[in-house]
């Protein structure tokens, strides 16, 4: 709970200091702006990571493959990454390279669910 | 007076030594022979066993309730069992997605998490839905071939009892039905359940309107189809009966009132002693027709057990995915739930169709 609140003090601070460093100096800003957001999400991964674990080893229990598990979690994590990337590119004003990030991400996602799209069409064909 | 007294105890003796015990219980044993009894014995699924009881059995209700009861106990543990793994791993994977929800909110980007977690779950349930598909198609097969051996019989000894053409209409009824059951089940519902699977994966996945109408629109057509079939048969023979139900028991009063009058002092008890045999195959038929639907019960309950609680745990988790992750994942669950329960329904609807063939022959009224 500490460290909860000591991460959203310093994503909110640097938010602050980077409004008022914005009008001298926005490259500066923006590099601030990136440095918590990082700090921010590591804190974010430790805790994840104990709840990924927590996942797996529930899957385990239910005798789910952890190959399953693993795609969708690289999903979603592949879609957090591309989705943070976007809005430092927006935030800088450059949306063409938001845009990039966000084909990058989706096009990343589709790639790793592959294997498990591929399982379910040879499934369904099998069906019909 | 010595000639009267050897002649008497000459009849005594002869009387001691020749005259035979009456056995009126091995009459319904053989009543039960002729009708084919072993034959209904040796049809009886290897699943529907119940601890070796048999036709002259059934009449005893309080066992008959318990094997029922104790093979449900065992199979509720194990279903309950296999529900809470499938469960426990939409549940995962709900909740996977939601940390991707929590990033993409609704209306925004496409959430390729959600994505993931669709066809994952569709993946996880494809083993599920298979082996379930699989044990719907042998119960059903179990039943028609129990059914085929029990309806003959049945009809037989409703037959003997009195009942001559309402017996011979029923049963050319079910024997119809069933094989109308049986072609419908495996060329048209059978296959519009795997296309229910698929369009509902598909539809979930692509996140298509389009394909939720056409899986909406499959639902209700196998819904249709088994009520349409289950419907007709009933009506069939509920009025086909009415009509052959009443000649028979004018024919059965007339022969006795005929028997009675025609012959001068016998003629009554003649007729007296034709009603009891008349009333004791009707004992046999009523122990043939418990045993026939004790066995359906038997064969159907694993099946019911399995797929109810299946249908009961994914409706759960779904609404369970509907508070963490996205829409299309509790909806993908929703839709493996849907096609459990229609395959639970095409199980049922075909013991409700041999339930009532069997019902209707002994209920036979003949007088």
């Amino acid at each position: 709970m500490e460290f909860l609140l000591k991460a959203m003090l310093l994503a909110g601070v640097s938010s602050v200091l980077g409004l008022a460093i914005k009008k001298n100096s926005p490259e500066i800003a923006m590099l601030l702006v990136i440095a918590a957001s990082c700090a921010v999400l590591a804190a974010a991964a430790s805790v994840i990571g104990r709840l990924a674990d927590f996942l797996r080893s529930l899957s385990d229990t239910a005798g789910v493959s952890a190959q399953s598990i693993s795609i969708v979690l690289k999903t979603v994590g592949i879609g957090i990454a591309a989705k943070i990337a976007s809005d430092v590119c927006r935030d800088a004003g450059h949306s063409a390279a938001a845009a990039s990030v966000e084909l990058l991400g989706s096009a990343a996602s589709l790639y790793v669910a592959l294997p498990l799209m591929q399982a379910v069409l040879k499934m369904i064909g099998s069906l019909i | 007076m010595k000639n009267a007294l050897r002649i008497i105890l000459a009849a005594l003796v002869l009387t001691a030594f020749f005259t035979v015990a009456a056995h009126a219980g091995e009459i319904e044993n053989e009543q039960l022979e002729t009708l084919g009894g072993d034959m209904i014995s040796d049809a009886v699924p290897d699943s529907a066993q119940l601890d070796g009881m048999e036709i002259t059995d059934a009449l005893d209700s309080e066992n008959t309730f318990r094997s029922l009861f104790e093979r449900a106990k065992g199979g509720l543990t194990d279903a309950l069992l296999a529900g809470a793994k499938s469960a426990l791993a939409v549940v995962s994977v709900a909740a996977i997605c939601s940390l991707g929800g929590a990033i993409f909110p609704d209306g925004g980007e496409i959430n390729y998490a959600e994505l993931a977690g669709v066809i994952a779950i569709a993946s996880l349930s494809a083993a599920g839905f298979k082996s379930y598909i699989s044990e719907a198609q042998t119960v059903m097969s179990d039943m028609n071939a129990f059914s085929k051996a029990l309806l003959p019989t049945l009809a037989a000894a409703a037959s003997a009892s009195g009942a001559v053409t309402s017996s011979a209409v029923k049963f050319a009824a079910s024997a119809l039905f069933a094989d109308i059951f049986i072609t419908v089940t495996s060329d048209i519902v059978m296959p519009l359940i795997y296309a229910l699977f698929a369009v509902s994966v598909c539809s979930c996945a692509v996140g298509s309107a389009a394909l939720d109408k056409v899986a909406g629109a499959i639902k209700k057509a196998i819904k249709l189809i088994l009520t349409v079939i289950a419907l007709a048969f009933t009506v069939y023979v509920s009025l086909s009966g009415i009509v052959s139900e009443t000649a028979d028991a004018a024919a059965v009063k007339v022969t006795k009132s005929v028997v009675s009058s025609a012959l001068p002092v016998v003629g009554g008890m003649i007729s007296d002693a034709a009603g009891a045999v008349l009333a004791g195959i009707s004992t046999l038929k009523s122990a043939i027709g418990i045993f026939g639907v004790t066995v359906i019960c038997a064969t159907c309950i694993t099946p019911f057990l399995h797929l109810g609680a299946g249908f009961l745990i994914y409706k759960a988790a779904a609404m369970f995915a509907e508070c963490v992750a996205g829409a299309r994942v509790s909806k993908m669950t929703d839709a493996i739930a849907s096609v459990y329960a229609a395959i639970l329904g095409t199980i049922g609807a075909d013991a409700i169709v041999i339930f009532f063939a069997i019902i209707s022959l002994v209920r036979t009224v003949s007088g």
